[in-house]
C-alpha cells in the first residue's frame, strides 16, 4: 500500500513539471509586444523599449528565463502582473478561494443530485422514471452551460425580479450574500456535473445488484430499498469517485464560462482577462494554478481510492 | 451604488487613458478649475478661486484656494499644484491624457508664491483653460507625485469623497469628506460603486434595483427595463466623445488615389451605422453638436453634403463612377484591421457589408485591443476602423486630437489647414472662431482626407427616480458632490 | 468493422451485393437502439442544413437585410439581431461553420491522436514513457482552457479554432488508442506477423489499425459533440472565429446583451447547439453499446 502511495506521489512531479513546461512554451508563444501591452496607448523609443525588455528580463536566451523563471515559481514567486503592477501573487490569493469554492459547491451539488437520480433511476429501472432520468442526464452533458447559466438567469429575473448580487462578499464577511451569488452558478455547473455522475452510479448499481452476496442479503429478507442503500451503494461508488475526480477538468473549464456570466471575480474571469489583456504572467499562474488543482484531486481521488478498496493493487 | 463599467489597472489618475476613470476618481480628485457639473462649457473655480490671462494672452496666473486640506491631512498650496502640473507635462512620464491634454499649450509653469502659480503658453490660446479643467490634470500632494508605487495604490485629493475601500475587480466606496472646502458639500454620505463589466448583469443589477444607476446599455434594452420599473427608471442620453472612423491609409493602394478615398467617403451609410450599431442614439459630423453647439456645422447643411444624403442612391451613383475612373469598375477586396474595442468590432459589422454595395467587399481582420494598437500606430493597415477620441470639452482641442495628432491615421494636415487650426486656438471672438472651425470640418467633409468619420455614438444612462442631481454627468467623470437622494 | 463484417456474411447467404448491403445497414440500425436511431436522424438532419445552407439561408450572413431585433414573423422566421441580420440565416449558415470546424479539427486530433497512441503504445519503452508523461501534462489542462490560450498564441480566425480544438483532442484520444492496442499486441496473429518477419511499421498499419476501427469511431463521434461545444464556448467567449462569421456560440453571446428586448436571439442558436451535441452524445453512446459493450463502464 505504502509503496503504492509513493509511487503515485513520485508520478505528481514528472506531470506537474511538464505543466510548467508547456505552459512556459505556450505563452512565450503568444504574439503581440509585451512592452506595447504596458505602453498602453503611449509611443514608446527603441531605447526605452530595450530597457523595459531588460528589466522584465526578456533579453537572455529563452533557456535561462525558463530557468530562473521555475525557480521563482518553486518559491511561489509567478512574477508582476503587467496590467494591474502588482505581483500576481496577490491576484491568486484573491481570486482562488472564490473559485474554489464555486468549484465545492458544484462538486457537491453535482455528487448529491447524481447519486440521487442515478439510484432512482437503478431501482426504478425500464420504468418511465429511469427514461426520464436518463434523458435527462444526457441533456446535462450536452447543454452548454452558458446556455443553460443565461435561460437560469434570464427566468431568476422574469419570474422573480431577482439579479445576482452585484458586489462579491467573502463567505467569512457576509455568508448569505455570498452564498447567493454562488449558487446559482454552482448549480449551472452542478447540473452539467450531476449528468455523468448519475448515468455511473446507474450502471455501476446494476452490475452490482447483480452479484451474489446482494442475493444473500436478499434472501436474509431485507427489504430492497435497505439492500440498495446499505450494500449495494458503497460498492457502486468507487468508479462514482474515479469519476467525479476527472469531472474537475471539466468543471474548471465551466468555470470560466459561468464566472463570466454570473460576473463573479475568480481564476475564470482573471483567465479571460489577462488573455484579452496581455498579461502573461497572470495567464501563466491561472493556467498552472488550474492545473495543479486538477493533478492534485486527481492524486487524492487515487489515493483514497486505494485506501477504500484494499483489494486494488496497482502494479 | 453605482456602475462602474471597467475597473481601473491602478489609481494614478495621471497615468489613466479610458473614460470610466474619471468615474471611478471623479469625487477624489480636483483639478485647478473644474467644468460645472450640468454645463460642461461653462468653467467654475476650483482649487484656484480664480484666474486671468495676460495682454498678450501667453500668460496665465491662478490664484490658488486657502485652507484646503487633502485627504490625509497635510495642507494644499502651490507646490503641489506646480508639482501636479510638471508631473503631467513631463515627456517621460507619458502621461496619456493629463499629459497630451497640456503639452501642447503649455511652455512651462511657475511659482511665484505659495498661493499664485503662473502657466505660461507656448501661444495664446483659448481652449488650455477646458484642457486644466479635466478631470484627467487632477491636482496630486507632492508626495504622490515623488512616489509612483504609493501613487499606484493610493487615492489623496481634495475632492467632495474620501476612497474609504477599494477592492479590485469588485468594489470601490468612497465617504463624504467632512473637511471638505466647500462646506455645504457634498450632500451624499457616501458612494458605492460596483465593477460589472457585463452589460446583461449589470441590467439585471439596474431592473431588481441593486443598482441605483449605471449604464443601460442598448436604448432597446432600456425600453424595456424601463416599462417593466412603470416609469420610475429615468433615461438619459449621454453624448458621447468616441467617433468611431474609417480610416484609410493614403501610401497604400488603392487609396493612394484621392478618387478611391472619396469613393468610400461617399458609400458610407452614417445613418444606418447610427440606426444599427449606436441603437439609434448618435450625431453626425466631424464637431459634435450636442456638446459644441454653433460651433459645428449646422445639421441642415451636413445633410445636403455628399456622403450624408438619404436615400443613399447619389451617393452610390457617384462612388461607383469615382471607383471607375479610378480604375475599380468592379471594385476591389481589402483586409479591414478592426480593434476588438469599445464598440468598434459591432461598427465594423455595419459598415463593412455596405462598401458591398460598390463592390468593395471587406475581410474583417479583427486584432485584440493592444495587439491591434501597435498595428494602428504604426499604419499597418490599407483600412482601419478606429476611434478618434479626444476627451476635452473644447471644440478645437476636440478637432485637433481627433483628426490632427492622433496617432492612427496616416492623413498629415496641409499648411492651409493646419494654420485655420492655429488661427482658430488664437481667436478670442467666438464668431471668428466658428467661422475657422466650419471652413476645417468643411475640408473634411470633402472626402478625401481618408478619415472617415461616422457618428458620435451616445449612451444612455439609466437611474432610479429618487436619485435626484446631476447623475450622468457623461465622459467627463462625476464627483457627486450635488447628488442627492429623495426618499 | 472486420468482424462484423464477416458475421453477416455468414449469417445472411444472400449473393445479391445490394441487398446484402441493406441488410448490414438495418443490422447496424437495430444495433443502435431507438434513441441511436433517433439521434442519427438528427445529424443527417443537421449534415442536411450545413450542406444545403447557401440554399435553404433566405440573407447572406452580412446582409443588413431588415430592422434590428424584429421580433420573429413570416419574413424573418427567428427574428433579427442587433444590427438587422436575419437570424434564421445566420442559424443554418451557422450549422456549416459548427460542423467544419467540428469534423475537420476532430479529424485530425483523432488522426494524430491514433498516430501518438498506437506508436507509443506498440513500440512502448522510454518513448513511451515520456508520452504517457506529456499526455498526462495535456490533460491536466482543462480543454477550454488550452484552447483559450491557443488560440490566444494563434490569433483568432476560424482555422486557428480548428487547431486549437485538435491539439485538446489528441491527449484523451491517444489515450484511449494507447490503451487498447497493448491488448492488441498480446494477440496471437500480431505474435505471427512478427514471427513471418513482417516490420514494425506494417504491423502497425495492417494488423493494429484496422482492429482499432470500431473505437476509432465512437471516440470521432463522441469527440465531434465535444469539439462543437468548444467552438461554440470559444465564440461564446469572444475568443473564436470573428463576429461576422455567423457561429453559434457568437450568436448567443451577442444574443446574451438583449435578453429583455429580444429574447430570441439567445433562444433559437441556444436550441441548435443543445440539439446537436445532444445528439452526438447520444450516438457515440449508443455506438459504444452496440460496437463495444466493454467500454460501457468506463
Amino acid at each position: 500500500m505504502s509503496k503504492y502511495i509513493i509511487k503515485r506521489l513520485l508520478l505528481f512531479i514528472p506531470s506537474a513539471l511538464g505543466i510548467l513546461l508547456v505552459v512556459f512554451v505556450l505563452v512565450r508563444l503568444v504574439p503581440g509586444d509585451v512592452v506595447a501591452a504596458m505602453a498602453g496607448d503611449a509611443s514608446v523609443s527603441e531605447a526605452d523599449r530595450q530597457i523595459i525588455q531588460r528589466q522584465l528580463g526578456l533579453d537572455r536566451p529563452l533557456v535561462v528565463q525558463f530557468v530562473v523563471w521555475f525557480g521563482n515559481v518553486l518559491q511561489g514567486d509567478f512574477g508582476q502582473s503587467i496590467w494591474e503592477k502588482r505581483p500576481v501573487v496577490d491576484m491568486l490569493k484573491e481570486r482562488i478561494p472564490r473559485s474554489l469554492e464555486l468549484t465545492a459547491i458544484a462538486v457537491t451539488l453535482g455528487v448529491v443530485w447524481g447519486i440521487t437520480l442515478g439510484v432512482i433511476s437503478a431501482i426504478r429501472r425500464r420504468t418511465l422514471v429511469d427514461y426520464v432520468v436518463r434523458v435527462i442526464s444526457i441533456a446535462g452533458i450536452s447543454l452548454p452551460s452558458f446556455v443553460t447559466g443565461i435561460l437560469l438567469l434570464y427566468l431568476m429575473l422574469k419570474l422573480f425580479h431577482w439579479s445576482p448580487p452585484v458586489f462579491y462578499e467573502t463567505i467569512w464577511a457576509n455568508p448569505g450574500s455570498n452564498l447567493v451569488h454562488q449558487m446559482l452558478p454552482a448549480m449551472v455547473l452542478g447540473f452539467a456535473a450531476a449528468a455523468p455522475i448519475a448515468r455511473l452510479t446507474r450502471s455501476s448499481l446494476l452490475e452490482v445488484i447483480g452479484e451474489d452476496y446482494m442475493r444473500t442479503a436478499r434472501a436474509k429478507g431485507l427489504s430492497e430499498r435497505v439492500v440498495i442503500m446499505r450494500h449495494a451503494l458503497k460498492n457502486a461508488l468507487l468508479p462514482v469517485i474515479t469519476l467525479s475526480g476527472g469531472l474537475v477538468a471539466g468543471l474548471l473549464g465551466g468555470v470560466v464560462i459561468v464566472e463570466a456570466i454570473f460576473v463573479i471575480p475568480g481564476m475564470g474571469t482573471g483567465l479571460i482577462d489577462a488573455v484579452t489583456q496581455r498579461d502573461y504572467p497572470a495567464l501563466q499562474a491561472y493556467v498552472i494554478v488550474m492545473s495543479l488543482i486538477y493533478l492534485t484531486v486527481n492524486l487524492l481521488v487515487d489515493l483514497s481510492y486505494g485506501l477504500i478498496d484494499p483489494r486494488i493493487r496497482y502494479g | 451604488m453605482h456602475r462602474l463599467a471597467f475597473d481601473l489597472p491602478n489609481l494614478d489618475i495621471h497615468a489613466q487613458l479610458a473614460a470610466q476613470v474619471s468615474t471611478g476618481l471623479g469625487g477624489i480628485y480636483e483639478s485647478l478649475i473644474a467644468q460645472d457639473e450640468e454645463n460642461p462649457q461653462v468653467l467654475i473655480p476650483s482649487l484656484a478661486e480664480s484666474w486671468k490671462f495676460s495682454q498678450d494672452g501667453k500668460i496665465l496666473t491662478f490664484v490658488l484656494r486657502k485652507n484646503v486640506k487633502f485627504h490625509d491631512g497635510s495642507s494644499f498650496d502651490g507646490a503641489d499644484a506646480k508639482a501636479s502640473l510638471d508631473h503631467a507635462l513631463d515627456p517621460k512620464v507619458a502621461s496619456p491624457r493629463a499629459g497630451s491634454l497640456t503639452r501642447p499649450f503649455i511652455e512651462k509653469t511657475e511659482l511665484v508664491d505659495p498661493y499664485t502659480l503662473v502657466v505660461h503658453l507656448k501661444s495664446p490660446n483659448v481652449a488650455v483653460l477646458q484642457a486644466l479643467a479635466s478631470r484627467w490634470v487632477a491636482i496630486l500632494p507632492v508626495e504622490l507625485i515623488e512616489d509612483q508605487a504609493k501613487r499606484e495604490q493610493n487615492a489623496i485629493g481634495t475632492g467632495p469623497f474620501i476612497l474609504k475601500s477599494y477592492q479590485k475587480n469588485v468594489s470601490m466606496e468612497w465617504v463624504k469628506n467632512t473637511q471638505y472646502w466647500n462646506p455645504q458639500l457634498p450632500y451624499l454620505d457616501g458612494v458605492k460603486f460596483a465593477v460589472i463589466r457585463d452589460e446583461s448583469a449589470a441590467q439585471a443589477a439596474l431592473a431588481s434595483g441593486t443598482l441605483m444607476s449605471g449604464g443601460g446599455g442598448d436604448p432597446e434594452n432600456a425600453k424595456v427595463l424601463r416599462a417593466a420599473a412603470r416609469g420610475r427608471l429615468v433615461q438619459k442620453i449621454v453624448p458621447g466623445q468616441y467617433p468611431p472612423s474609417i480610416l484609410l491609409n493614403p501610401d497604400r493602394p488603392p487609396f493612394d488615389n484621392p478618387k478611391v478615398r472619396k469613393a468610400i467617403f461617399l458609400a458610407v451609410n452614417r445613418q444606418d451605422v447610427g440606426a444599427r450599431s449606436r441603437g439609434n442614439i448618435y450625431e453626425l459630423g466631424y464637431l459634435h453638436a450636442g456638446i459644441y453647439g454653433e460651433y459645428a456645422i449646422p445639421l441642415e447643411e451636413l445633410l445636403k453634403t455628399p456622403g450624408y444624403r438619404q436615400p443613399k442612391d447619389q451617393d452610390i451613383l457617384e462612388a461607383k463612377a469615382l471607383l471607375k475612373e479610378a480604375g475599380f469598375p468592379t471594385g476591389f477586396n481589402l483586409k479591414v484591421l478592426v480593434r476588438n474595442a469599445a464598440g468598434l468590432p459591432e461598427d465594423s459589422q455595419v459598415v463593412v457589408p455596405q462598401l458591398e454595395k460598390i463592390g468593395v467587399v471587406g475581410e474583417l481582420e479583427i486584432v485584440e485591443a493592444t495587439a491591434g494598437l501597435a498595428r494602428v500606430q504604426s499604419h499597418d493597415y490599407a483600412m482601419a476602423i478606429q476611434g478618434l477620441s479626444q476627451l476635452t470639452t473644447d471644440p478645437g482641442l476636440s478637432m485637433q486630437g481627433a483628426f490632427f495628432t492622433n496617432a492612427f491615421a496616416a492623413w498629415k494636415s496641409p499648411p492651409e489647414i493646419q494654420s485655420l487650426l492655429d488661427q482658430q486656438f488664437a481667436a478670442t471672438d467666438p464668431v471668428k472662431r466658428r467661422e475657422l472651425l466650419h471652413q476645417i470640418q468643411r475640408y473634411f467633409l470633402q472626402g478625401e482626407t481618408g478619415i472617415i468619420h461616422l457618428v458620435w455614438g451616445s449612451t444612455i444612462g439609466l437611474h432610479w427616480d429618487y436619485v435626484k442631481g446631476p447623475i450622468d454627468a457623461g465622459f467627463q467623470g462625476n464627483p457627486y458632490s450635488r447628488v442627492w437622494l429623495d426618499r | 468493422m472486420t468482424e462484423g463484417k464477416s458475421d453477416v456474411a455468414r449469417q445472411w447467404r444472400i449473393p445479391s451485393a445490394r441487398r446484402r448491403l441493406l441488410a448490414r445497414v438495418l443490422q447496424g440500425l437495430a444495433k443502435l437502439g431507438p434513441l441511436g436511431i433517433g439521434s442519427l436522424v438528427i445529424i443527417i438532419a443537421l449534415i442536411g442544413v450545413a450542406v444545403f445552407s447557401a440554399l435553404l439561408a433566405n440573407y447572406g450572413p452580412r446582409e443588413l437585410a431588415g430592422p434590428r431585433l424584429a421580433p420573429p414573423d413570416s419574413t424573418f422566421w427567428m427574428g433579427t439581431d442587433s444590427f438587422g441580420r436575419d437570424t434564421y440565416s445566420r442559424l443554418v449558415l451557422g450549422a456549416r461553420l459548427s460542423l467544419y470546424v467540428g469534423l475537420v479539427s476532430v479529424t485530425l486530433g483523432v488522426a494524430a491522436g491514433l498516430v501518438v497512441g498506437v506508436v507509443t503504445g506498440y513500440l512502448g519503452g522510454k518513448l513511451d514513457l515520456i508520452g504517457q508523461r506529456v499526455i498526462d501534462s495535456m490533460q491536466a489542462l482543462p480543454s477550454l482552457v488550452l484552447a483559450l490560450t491557443l488560440v490566444a498564441v494563434l490569433g483568432a480566425s476560424v482555422n486557428n479554432v480548428v487547431i486549437a480544438i485538435a491539439i485538446t483532442i489528441i491527449p484523451g484520444s491517444a489515450r484511449v488508442f494507447r490503451s487498447r492496442v497493448l491488448a492488441i499486441k498480446e494477440a496471437t496473429y500480431v505474435d505471427a506477423a512478427i514471427a513471418s518477419g513482417a516490420s514494425h511499421l506494417r504491423i502497425m498499419v495492417v494488423h493494429v489499425v484496422p482492429n482499432l476501427m470500431a473505437i476509432v469511431f465512437i471516440v470521432f463521434s463522441l469527440d465531434l459533440g465535444r469539439a462543437i461545444l468548444a467552438e461554440a464556448s470559444l465564440s461564446f467567449l469572444g475568443l473564436g472565429s470573428p463576429p461576422d462569421v455567423p457561429s453559434w456560440g457568437g450568436m448567443i453571446s451577442l444574443g446574451r446583451r438583449y435578453l429583455v428586448a429580444a429574447p430570441w436571439l439567445a433562444l433559437f442558436p441556444g436550441i441548435a447547439i443543445s440539439l446537436t451535441v445532444y445528439a452526438f452524445n447520444l450516438l457515440g453512446d449508443s455506438l459504444r453499446d452496440a460496437l463495444d459493450p466493454k467500454l460501457r463502464s468506463r
